[in-house]
């Protein structure tokens, strides 16, 4: 019994190593990718949109927007937006870190969850609770403005809120999963995938990318694998938490499943990859590549933060929100100049960082395999 | 957070996440709602015309047609980007949906229905709403759910 609850206690706390340098960085990733996701999705957190529906479309199914019987003003949702911003500028920089991170994932979840009045709940729900979830691991311990003014108090990190996450991540796919097997994806009679696609290629119109070959694919034999792969893969996620490298594993497979339904069905999962990336052994990655080149980026990083007054942050900042609620996405200019369709661009670029991502940490795992064997021989 | 502490904490949040798994599934009657089965492209056009559930009917220029079953569009409303009339899904919320209780609701969506109809490149409509009205003001409550084919589908 006792050797069980070591091992339980084990794999808590010792699953996914963490490094304060490491967890500043995921943070500060993590800050300018929320800063993306407003400027990506800028016309969702607008939310005027919601303004054009009529009363008896308000449904809210969360707790917290059932406290309002209509759409409330558009004011609500611009403050939201602003308190919103604001604390991820303040958890980006490290700023009093923990209680910002806690309260920007209020400020998103309220947000969502009025988004959500119309009856629809949709996926991103992973990367919502990301901000609280990290916040127990004391993510500001570097590469902060916490850390600069009392390094003393910031020095030990956690890695077990990791590990729930990864039961978070893993029962996630399972109800995907589980659902589809419920719904008869592995009946042979049933080309569900198939079925899926035709609707977003002919109704949605999502054509893009590898969809026109796709159209023209008839092979029932290739539709039903990816029935059944699908199914397989999403239903086995959760049983993979008790193996931390095989839960690596399976977050790669879902950077290529995802990677593939982006290319194939044009639908964007790619906010996924930033709960997937905390998952990698970044120490050990990081211990990998060139230390100088490491060092020098961790340096400028370092300089960035201390260098961080009210003085510049505050006024550009204004200036950043006044644009894009009263003149409309100021981000948006340039790709309307090239003509590209930022839609596409951007998650086509993230997929390709992740896969590569995937790839190199697969690679130097597989190198250090060889490496092994070859010394014991 | 002692290891004690910790292992609880683990306990709650997996039990957290199965119990309220079992409620959506079996409150919420949510399964059938998010994945259903895809029966495929040419199974969802004879399953509209065999069981006569077209209710509207529009033909455009550029050839496609486009066939609506008004019953589902209410269970799991979700009409075209291309068409522009209803830009979000209402999934889950119309599934007891009664329309006789709520005619203001009714006249929304049919206005914006509508709205597609006059479109210059929209040839031909048929448009079966007096028969909707009187065929919905029959149910005592829209039950059925069926997938998206069902009720929307693009003509080649």
């Amino acid at each position: 019994m006792h050797l069980i609850i070591k091992k339980i206690d084990n794999w808590i706390s010792e699953s996914y190593p963490v490094t304060p340098g490491v967890l500043g960085g995921i943070r500060i990733v993590f800050g300018f990718y929320m800063l993306y996701l407003f400027w990506h999705y800028g016309d969702f957190f607008n939310f005027k949109w919601a303004m054009e529906y009529p009363q008896r479309l308000f449904d809210p199914a969360t707790i917290l927007s059932s406290f309002f019987s209509d759409f409330p003003p558009y004011l609500f949702y611009l403050s939201l937006n602003f308190l919103l911003f604001s604390t991820t500028v303040l958890v980006l920089i490290g700023y009093k870190t923990i209680l910002m991170s806690r309260l920007m994932a209020l400020f998103i979840i309220v947000q969502f969850s009025f988004f959500y009045v119309f009856g629809n709940i949709d996926n991103p729900i992973l990367i919502l609770i990301f901000p609280f979830i990290m916040s127990f691991t004391n993510w500001g311990a570097a590469l902060s403005v916490d850390a600069f003014r009392s390094p003393e108090k910031m020095t030990k990190v956690h890695s077990w809120p990791i590990t729930l996450y990864s039961i978070i991540v893993g029962f996630a796919f399972f109800t995907s999963g589980f659902a589809k097997l419920l719904a008869g994806w592995m009946l042979y009679s049933i080309q569900a995938t198939q079925g899926e696609f035709l609707m977003e290629y002919d109704v949605l119109e999502r054509n893009v990318a590898l969809a026109p070959f796709f159209y023209d694919l008839h092979s029932p034999l290739i539709w039903k694998s990816i029935d059944w792969a699908t199914v397989i893969f999403e239903t086995a996620f959760v049983f993979m938490i008790f193996s931390p490298p095989m839960f690596r594993f399976f977050t790669s497979l879902a950077v290529f499943f995802h990677f593939g339904i982006f290319l194939i069905i044009d639908i964007d999962f790619s906010y996924h990859f930033m709960v997937f990336s905390i998952f990698l052994n970044w120490p050990w990655i990081l211990s990998n590549l060139k230390k100088p080149w490491i060092n020098k980026i961790y340096g400028i990083l370092e300089k960035l933060i201390r260098g961080v007054s009210l003085y510049w942050v505050v006024p550009l900042f204004a200036i950043y929100f006044a644009l894009f609620y009263f003149h409309g996405n100021p981000m948006k200019i340039p790709y309307s100049w090239i003509g590209l369709n930022e839609y596409f661009v951007n998650p086509l670029l993230i997929f390709i960082s992740a896969t590569c991502i995937c790839f190199y940490y697969w690679g130097i795992n597989i190198s250090a395999f060889i490496n092994s064997k070859i010394k014991r021989l | 957070m002692t290891p004690k502490q910790l292992r609880v904490l683990f306990l709650i949040v997996s039990l957290f996440l199965i119990g309220q798994y079992i409620y959506i599934m079996q409150v919420r009657n949510f399964f059938p709602a998010i994945v259903l089965p895809r029966f495929g492209y040419s199974y969802a056009i004879d399953n509209i015309l065999k069981y006569e559930r077209v209710d509207m009917i529009a033909e455009f220029s550029s050839g496609d047609t486009l066939l609506i079953n008004f019953h589902d569009l209410f269970s799991e409303a979700f009409i075209s980007n291309r068409y522009g009339i209803i830009r979000n899904n209402f999934h889950y919320k119309y599934s007891d949906w009664e329309p006789q209780k709520d005619p203001e609701f009714l006249e929304w969506i049919e206005h914006r229905v509508e709205s597609f109809t006059k479109r210059d490149d929209c040839t031909k409509v048929v448009f079966r709403w007096e028969e909707i009205r009187k065929d919905l003001s029959n149910k005592q409550g829209i039950k059925e759910k069926t997938h998206l084919g069902d009720f929307i589908i693009k003509l080649h």
